[in-house]
């Protein structure tokens, strides 16, 4: 039986991203964001803080400007628009309510065989329209489509989101086996169960993009204020 | 002839959402004018491309988190809309030309 190669190595990069709000208020500064083949970066950082605002901007539709994105050194901005580079799943419900999940699958290229495999309860609900679902299994239905859809890297904002805990551990191996083929960013409060899943860390903070030691993250959420004082971590 | 049934696939499901209601709507609207017929050619095509400013208006304000459905396809808001548009006024021009054959 013939070996299947491993996925090319990728890397992509985003600087020079800006933003103000109408009040002048500076939400986003200083970033450089690195995401690799391979790598589930995690990022952290309060309510409001920017992070949803920061993985729209590397997808593409929230034009930046002075924004640089770039594929293996290679400007691909807006990198939405590129066949095949990268999927974003937002915080509001991203599938039409009106497609059956079977649908929706085809549309985005992903076998839902092989997408909800570890999910039978999802399995058995492809012919039903995705309005019909409960909010949590939207939620793992559209996280597990896109990490499957066939692009280089995935943005995940707040995945982990409604799920029940026998779901984050199945959703956990889902987003390991992913890492595999692709590059990811995930971003989440719950960051009990975010934290295992990630080998690069960052924090938002005050419009800054700080890389975090993944190994002991919990000295420095301490320092910068994300985690209370005296936390013990898990 | 795969880009040809992707683009249909594509603008099936956008047209049912967006340009079908706007189509109903025009139609009633529109329905007295062009029966009317006479001197009025001109005017079901002004009303035509002036409602189509408000229904852009509406659905970006009514169904915001949409978008990014087509931005995971790879659609920006500007190709949407603008083969939106073309679609419509096409499918329009159709009809107001058999509607022409069938008075004439």
């Amino acid at each position: 039986m013939a070996k299947l190669a491993p996925p090319t190595a990728h890397i992509l990069e985003a600087d020079g991203i800006r933003v103000e709000l109408p009040g002048g208020r500076t939400l986003l500064s200083s970033i450089y964001l690195k995401l690799e083949t391979g790598v589930v970066a995690g990022l952290l950082g309060r309510n409001g803080c920017g992070k949803s605002t920061l993985l729209q901007a590397v997808f593409g539709p929230r034009t930046v400007p002075d924004a640089s994105v770039r594929l293996d050194g290679r400007y691909v901005y807006p990198a939405y628009r590129r066949p095949g580079l990268i999927n974003y799943l937002p915080q509001t419900p991203l599938l039409p309510a009106a497609l059956s999940l079977g649908t929706a699958a085809r549309w985005l290229a992903v076998e839902p065989a092989v997408a909800f495999a570890r999910f039978p309860g999802l399995l058995a609900r492809l012919r039903e329209p995705v309005g019909r679902l409960s909010g949590g299994q939207q939620r793992l239905a559209e996280t597990l489509l896109l990490l499957h859809q066939p692009t280089q890297f995935t943005l995940l904002d707040e995945p982990l989101a409604h799920l029940a805990p026998v779901q984050l551990e199945g959703l956990g191996e889902e987003i390991r086996a992913a890492a595999q083929r692709k590059g990811l960013l995930l971003t989440d409060h719950d960051y009990r169960a975010l934290l295992p899943l990630c080998q690069r860390l960052y924090l938002l903070n005050e419009g800054r993009l700080l890389p975090l030691d993944a190994a002991q993250p919990t000295p420095q959420l301490i320092e910068y204020g994300y985690l209370p004082g005296g936390y013990a971590a898990p | 002839m795969a880009l040809l049934l992707r683009l249909l696939r594509v603008f099936g499901l956008y047209y049912r959402s967006v340009a079908l209601s706007h189509g109903l709507v025009s139609a009633a609207i529109l329905g007295p004018v062009w029966a009317a017929g006479g001197g009025l050619g001109a005017v079901p095509w002004l009303l035509k491309l002036l409602s189509w400013p408000a229904l852009a208006y509406l659905h970006n304000q009514l169904r915001p988190a949409r978008w990014w459905w087509w931005h995971n396809l790879g659609w920006s808001r500007p190709a949407l809309w603008g083969w939106s548009f073309g679609l419509d006024m096409a499918l329009f021009g159709v009809a107001w030309q058999l509607s022409l054959m069938r008075l004439g």
